[in-house]
């Protein structure tokens, strides 16, 4: 019987099939882990060193239910993973050399980053999630201290389901567990709530059972009550009858899509301003890592990642400091002289021209509030008013502290004491903000 | 079959403050509030609709001894749990914040909104007319948040609090607490005319909203208009929760809410013109399955529609925006001067 060796690498194992998701690899199969191009119940075998760690917890559960599924009943796995607590403490002696520190966060390339590290306890966890049953783990290695887990593919109902609800989520493209940021990707709450409702079903009957579930699933994602229903219908755990409406229902709420719609939103690249979200970006590994530091604080060794966090995040907020400094200085330089044109030609009359000059002013410098500031007091004396009250928001969002020294113009602007507006359709001068 | 997306259901009315713009005019408890036997039948009732979530508000709901109860019968039936307090008796200065608090989280809500009108104390202390009232909610989501529960912060505008959003931003920024902002309105209640905003602070709100929604990623400041803060804006982009987009007044759709009385309505908001009966004398399964209830926006036609809002493209799907506000503006639900696209056609754009 066939043995299937995922994220082989350039390793190839003979007489197995070599899997990778990377073409470099050269290997038998070029597939993602979360989706084999296999047969459920077809390989005797699943193998899978070392990859666990760079899929997150998240998408741990997953990989690991879809290799479930293409084993055959009583199919084996065999799964190595850095050991969690040595490598920590390895990682946290003064000085560490680098393959320590390799060993805890992986290596600095594309696709090599820990974004998940394990001890036994939670491979148990994640495992049982997955519908496998765990036969042994075991620790090895000392300078690259390993745990071997070994686990067979788990027979219950409700091992059955649970895998089955992960790769029907999977399937159905409810979610993408290696890209959505991990809270988006959890979606265990509502399979704990489906396999409880199953359990409860000879107990309360299909209506609960049904209304339970789609209670459940709709706030997450009501894509999650179809997937349910489908296979639990399928399954016959489930009378169809009953279950036709709450699945149309479930659809009707799917196909408004709200959950599903701003998960997308969250997965696209942040839109912060340009430095922000490459620091973002680049601090995603250290983030998982903190953040598993978080997790497990009773593990003193994890300390050390911490400080590894704070001082990456020092250190790019500097690097940043520096760039925004660097360009921010010459840039302001010239929003400044914008500003100074759009006043004198304001005050002269020329409106026209001094829009020109002062929407240079903003367009060079958004947190310049003078020239904010006369774009606003511009809008009123042409009249704009909708534009004017833009301005005013935006000025206020760049100095909450001034809402009380410019209510008052706020007010003309806004119609709560309309006589005085004439007031305020002359340009500021001063430098010197409320 | 038509289920219930999101019930509000005030437990009780009786309230620990006296807030100046509070729509309920919440204090006393009312007259005749639901028993406990019959709260939760009503809980089982729900849950049979189907309804998906439910809200439990006040007045203040802490101050209903059952709170926990009836919100145990809800959740143990897959009903999706949020709870709505000003926050006094969760402040862990409060004699039994601890226990109450335990009792939150073990009822695993989906969110506990805290209403927060203001950035400073004298704003929102003013507002809520009771002195160190704001240090108390701060103190409350605090605690909220060290146990693990996700806080939802409420904002609801007046003239008052207005121009007290961006501070609030910078306070509410980065500690991954959803955050609404609503409009106040003046439907009876307390709530004093001159505090209402006008049309053109309103569009300022709009405006804010939309410029923080620009400057802050969803995940550092997830911040979002609710259902009554303006539609089909030709400048200003949504101010819904991303990938929403405005359908019209759901009240009666798939939004109920209950009055601590057993009184039904479309939506809490609305003036008492709306009722639509009593679980009392009409089981909710009863109500809500009745075709001929509901008819605000059920048997809603295009002809319905007044002022601006009979020629308006949107009509037919906007309805006249939020009902609530609508009613506030014009004394009609189907014709609404607190709407963006009105506001920027009067202005010439």
């Amino acid at each position: 019987m066939t043995t299937v060796y995922i994220g082989c690498g350039l390793d190839h194992r003979p007489g197995a099939i070599n899997l990778d998701r990377y073409e470099l690899a050269g290997a038998d199969l070029q597939a993602d882990a979360l989706r084999l191009p296999l047969a459920s119940d077809s390989v005797a075998r699943v193998e899978a060193l070392h990859l666990l760690e760079h899929l997150g917890y998240a998408g741990a559960i997953y990989a690991l239910a879809e290799w479930r599924r293409v084993l055959v009943p009583g199919g084996r796995l065999l799964v190595e993973t850095p050991d969690r607590g040595p490598a920590c403490r390895a990682a946290a002696e003064p000085d560490p050399p680098a393959p320590a520190l390799h060993w805890l966060f992986g290596l600095p390339l594309p696709g090599y980053a820990h974004h998940s590290l394990f001890d036994a306890a939670d491979l148990r966890a994640v495992a049982d999630r997955a519908g496998l049953d765990t036969i042994e783990i075991e620790t090895d290695g000392r300078e690259r201290p390993v745990l071997r887990f070994r686990a067979r593919k788990g027979t219950g109902l409700q091992a059955e389901l649970l895998a089955r609800l992960h790769t029907g989520f999977l399937a159905a493209g409810i979610l993408d567990p290696l890209a959505a940021p991990p809270y988006l990707a959890d979606l265990e709450p509502v399979c704990d709530a489906i396999v409880a409702a199953i359990e409860l079903l000879p107990r309360d009957g299909a209506e609960a059972c049904l209304a339970g579930i789609l209670g459940a699933a709709a706030r997450r994602d009501p894509r999650a009550a179809e997937v349910a229903f489908e296979l639990l219908i399928a399954r016959g755990l489930l009378p169809a009858a009953p279950a036709a409406p709450y699945l149309a229902l479930a659809r009707t709420l799917a196909a408004e899509a709200f959950p599903a719609r701003q998960a997308a939103y969250l997965r696209q690249q942040p839109t912060l301003p340009g430095s922000q979200a490459a620091r973002l970006r680049r601090l995603e590994d250290h983030v998982s890592l903190y953040l598993t530091a978080r997790l497990h604080p009773g593990e003193v060794a994890l300390d050390p990642l911490r400080r590894e966090f704070e001082a990456a995040t020092a250190e790019l907020s500097a690097a940043d400091g520096e760039i925004t400094f660097f360009c921010a200085g010459s840039v302001a330089d010239l929003a400044r002289r914008e500003t100074a044109r759009g006043v004198r030609a304001f005050a002269r009359g020329r409106l026209e021209r001094a829009g020109g000059h002062l929407g240079a002013a903003a367009a060079y410098d958004a947190d310049n509030a003078l020239a904010r500031w006369n774009l606003a007091r511009l809008a009123l004396a042409r009249g704009r008013r909708l534009e004017a009250l833009e301005h005013y928001a935006g000025l206020l969002e760049l100095m909450p502290e001034a809402a009380v020294a410019l209510s008052a113009e706020m007010d003309a602007a806004t119609g709560r004491a309309d006589g005085a507006l004439a007031t305020w359709c002359r340009p500021v001068e001063r430098e010197a903000l409320p | 079959m038509r289920a219930v997306r999101c019930c509000v259901w005030e437990i009780t009315l009786a309230c620990n403050l006296r807030c100046g713009h509070c729509g309920a005019t919440a204090g006393r408890a009312r007259p005749g509030e639901l028993t406990p036997a019959e709260a939760l039948r009503l809980a089982d009732d729900l849950a049979a609709l189907p309804c998906l979530e439910v809200t439990l508000m006040g007045g203040e709901l802490f101050l209903r001894s059952d709170w926990q109860a009836i919100a145990r019968r809800l959740r143990r039936q897959g009903v999706e749990l949020v709870l709505f307090s000003n926050g006094l008796l969760l402040d862990p200065r409060v004699e039994g914040a601890g226990e109450r608090l335990a009792r939150v989280r073990d009822l695993a809500p989906r969110t506990v909104g805290v209403s927060l009108d203001g950035a400073t104390a004298a704003v929102h202390d003013g507002q809520r007319g009771l002195p160190g009232a704001l240090a108390r909610a701060w103190r409350a989501i605090d605690s909220l948040n060290e146990a693990g529960v996700r806080v939802s912060a409420v904002t609801t505008l007046t003239r008052r609090n207005l121009y007290e959003l961006p501070a609030l931003a910078r306070r509410l920024a980065g500690r991954g607490i959803r955050w609404q902002v609503q409009v106040a309105t003046c439907n009876g209640g307390r709530m004093d005319p001159g505090q209402q905003l006008t049309s053109l602070e309103f569009y300022w709100a709009g405006a804010w909203l939309n410029l923080a929604r620009q400057k802050y990623d969803w995940v550092a400041l997830p911040v979002a208009g609710a259902h009554d803060l303006g539609h089909h804006s030709a400048r200003l982009g949504n101010l819904l929760p991303p990938g929403c987009a405005w359908q019209g007044c759901t009240a009666g759709l798939d939004t109920l809410g209950i009055q601590s009385d057993g009184g039904v309505k479309g939506c809490l908001s609305l003036p008492d013109r709306f009722l639509e009966g009593n679980v009392r004398r009409r089981p909710i399964g009863e109500l809500w399955h009745d075709p001929d209830a509901f008819r605000l926006n059920r048997h809603f036609r295009p002809e319905l529609l007044g002022g601006d809002c009979a020629a308006c493209p949107h009509g037919p799907t906007c309805r006249g925006g939020c009902s609530d506000l609508a009613q506030a503006s014009s004394g009609s639900p189907y014709d609404n001067a607190y709407c963006f696209r009105r506001i920027e056609r009067s202005w010439g754009v």
